[in-house]
């Protein structure tokens, strides 16, 4: 019965899985393999780092020892690699881990308790407050810790200025305004504009950087902004990709394409970004001092005592008005005491001396209007 | 089962019995583990998915939309409509090339040619899918632009290729994209499966049909194909499983939209396993559930197509076996 073996190979393929080949392959080979697709992630990360960014230190009593982690926000991740290895320089018996997981993520995991403290781009929901705060102990807050633009980056051949209002931006990234020479976008931008087609690209995956620039489009676009506010949205038009990495390389290899996305992607592509104008009377650039003048005004706190959780007025009209502040989410007093100590500590170091990286980085510094405020809240946490 | 226990009364003594005896139960716990965890996934999606289904505003097997953390209307729809198109075009484009390779490889390729093309089309297989995500979208996607503008042109009287809004000429994140990279994705397994099949015709036939003055060609039609086919149906199939569970490439090259649209080369289409990666990170509580209750239906159509291809083998076999008598 030569023929039954047939659907027995099929059963129990095992020599045949190549998977399992890779795994039985000798181990030299299956070292090079392994090496050249770390290889290949590594050129891909270098990119897009290190251009000169600053340092800073922490100071000696700043330091506790121990080991904590953290998850959340992609938004804040650079800025915190950066804060953990700085702050590892001087305090050497400390362990910190960041993972940027998403928002959502952190905050769940946070209410789980498996983290320490989240990083978080939009305040807790009351359930999910409730969750975290039976986690804590005691009172759950938010803590501002970074600031920063979202820039709207685009790539068309002859253009190196573009001046773009709220209302224009949303009959873009809604599909309604379709060529780059269309009389919306010539209102605001005289000389001549190529008839190139406009490629608009959003974030395919939820992130917080869509819900800000959906909040900045809804409160400014006057009605015209149909998709709501939220970290994903129901598109209509445009093309999505995902990350921040995903929509840049779409702008890159597209000739008439537009996007919104952490102002440090247009710097390490060289790619150009618009003014833009909200509720003010001007076509503002994205400047770590115009993010920090927009958010003096439109950022106010809404939490109570040490909870600094708060809301940002799209509205308001100084400076440039796709802006947001990054929180983590922490216990007010911890559980475990050692912990709690490093906690402080790292988060003290990163609202005070850390601030200083931030520019670099492509952040802003936390505005001028709440940094006091959010020093004192570290130094109170226990 | 009656051989091993023939061998076990005719053994040597207690030691060899109960050795035997030791392994057998080694061998079907692991047998009932791989049961185990197979129900325990069944049953966490399960349960962690009613809660959204519960909630659900919308029609969750024809709504359109995917937004449960806000309006909590949402809908499987789209994106399986998306995990199966996208699937069964890589198929299209990668079963031909798989055989070829198969059949290159069993009939035509010199011995030490044979054997470095089938370490090369193993080794394809071992590339971590996120490289062939960031390699399609960093290289491949732009080397594609005169493909799709090509198919647009000379093609776009094909449903599939229309081109109703002149977006197929640009750099694009497509059904079209996920589909080739799945294509490269599943030719590894389904060409080493097939070669498997082919090489064990048995060589009576081959010859048999060559000695009644059949070309290469017609050897391969009439004595090679007809017995392999439950064999090539089963890595087919095996194939079709690896493109619909398939999640971060797609992730990486689909357009994450939330339509049914045959325009494959137009900017957008969405699978439930994509959907799941981009969607799970910043997702709140009914979204979360929702996403796993689209999981869910993942399983299940998974499960149906394994099913599937298990039926098409037996049931081949058992005609063969017939045959032979």
């Amino acid at each position: 019965m030569p023929t039954v073996r047939l659907p027995f190979t099929l059963l129990f393929p095992f020599k045949h899985l190549p998977s399992l080949r890779f795994a039985a392959m000798n181990p030299t080979r299956r070292v090079i393999l392994a090496g050249l697709a770390g290889l290949s992630l590594l050129a891909g990360a270098a990119c897009g780092s290190d251009n000169g960014t600053k340092t800073t230190t922490a100071n000696r009593s700043d330091c506790a020892k121990g080991q904590i982690s953290g998850a959340g926000s992609t938004f804040q991740q650079n800025i915190e690699q950066q804060w953990i290895k700085d702050y590892r320089v001087t305090c050497t018996g400390a362990q910190i881990n960041y993972q940027g997981t998403g928002s959502g993520a952190g905050i769940e995991q946070f209410g789980a308790g498996t983290i320490d403290f989240a990083g978080s781009d939009v305040t807790m929901k009351p359930a999910e407050q409730a969750k975290a705060d039976t986690r804590c102990g005691s009172k759950a807050i938010h803590v501002p810790v970074t600031a920063g633009g979202i820039a709207v980056m685009y790539n068309v051949k002859g253009l190196s200025a573009l001046n773009l209002p709220a209302k224009t931006l949303s009959g873009i990234f809604q599909g309604k305004i379709k060529k780059w020479n269309d009389p919306a976008i010539a209102a605001d931008n005289p000389g001549s504009l190529p008839a190139t087609t406009i490629a608009a690209y959003h974030r395919s995956d939820g992130s917080g950087t869509t819900k800000v620039f959906s909040g900045f489009l809804d409160a400014n676009a006057g009605g015209d902004w149909k998709l709501g506010v939220d970290k994903q949205l129901n598109w209509t038009g445009g093309q999505g990709a995902k990350g921040s990495d995903g929509v840049t390389a779409g702008v890159k290899q597209t000739d008439g394409a537009i996007t919104y996305v952490e102002v440090s992607f247009a710097k390490a592509n060289s790619l150009p970004t618009a003014k833009v104008k909200g509720a003010g009377a001007d076509f503002v650039p994205l400047t770590s001092g115009t993010v920090g003048k927009f958010l003096d005004t439109a950022f106010t706190v809404k939490g109570t005592g040490n909870d600094l959780g708060g809301k940002i007025d799209f509205k308001a009209t100084d400076g440039y008005p796709i802006s947001t502040v990054s929180y983590v989410i922490v216990c007010e007093k911890g559980k475990d005491a050692a912990k709690a100590e490093l906690l402080k500590a790292y988060v003290s170091y990163a609202t005070g001396a850390g601030q200083g990286v931030a520019e670099s980085l492509g952040f802003a510094a936390l505005p001028a209007s709440i940094g006091d405020k959010v020093k004192a809240t570290a130094r109170a946490l226990s | 089962m009656t051989t091993s226990s023939a061998l076990g009364t005719t053994g040597v003594g207690g030691a060899r019995r109960r050795g035997d005896a030791i392994f057998r139960g080694i061998t079907l716990g692991a047998g009932l583990f791989v049961l185990a965890i197979l129900a325990a996934i069944a049953i966490f999606l399960l349960i962690r998915a009613i809660p959204a289904l519960s909630q659900d505003k919308g029609n969750f097997f024809t709504a359109k939309i995917w937004d449960p953390d806000g309006s909590k209307v949402f809908g499987i729809a789209a994106l399986a409509f998306g995990t199966v198109l996208s699937s069964v075009l890589a198929l299209v484009i990668a079963v031909p090339v798989a055989l070829g390779v198969a059949l290159f490889i069993v009939e035509y390729a010199p011995r030490r040619l044979a054997n470095i093309l089938g370490y090369a089309v193993d080794m394809l297989a071992a590339v971590p899918s996120v490289v062939y995500g960031l390699w399609a979208v960093y290289f491949l996607l732009t080397e594609m632009i005169p493909l799709q503008r090509f198919l647009a042109v000379h093609a776009g009287w094909f449903p599939l290729f229309a081109d109703p809004e002149g977006k197929a000429s640009r750099y694009s994140q497509s059904v079209f994209a996920a589909s080739i990279i799945l294509a490269i994705m599943i030719v590894p397994i389904v060409a080493a499966v097939s070669r498997d099949v082919l090489s064990q015709v048995d060589p009576a036939l081959r010859e048999a049909a060559l000695a009644l003055g059949a070309t290469r060609w017609e050897m391969i039609r009439v004595a090679m194909l007809p017995p392999s086919r439950p064999g090539l149906t089963g890595a087919i199939m095996l194939g079709l499983g690896r493109a619909l569970g398939e999640t971060i490439a797609v992730a990486l090259v689909i357009g994450a939209t939330f339509d049914i649209s045959w325009h494959i080369l137009t900017p957008g289409g969405n699978t439930i396993a994509a959907n799941i990666a981009n969607r799970f990170g910043e997702s709140g509580d009914l979204g979360r559930s929702a996403l796993i209750a689209s999981g869910l239906v993942l399983f299940a159509i998974t499960l149906a197509v394994n099913l599937m291809a298990r039926a098409i083998i037996y049931r081949g076999g058992a005609v063969e076996r017939s045959a032979a008598v």
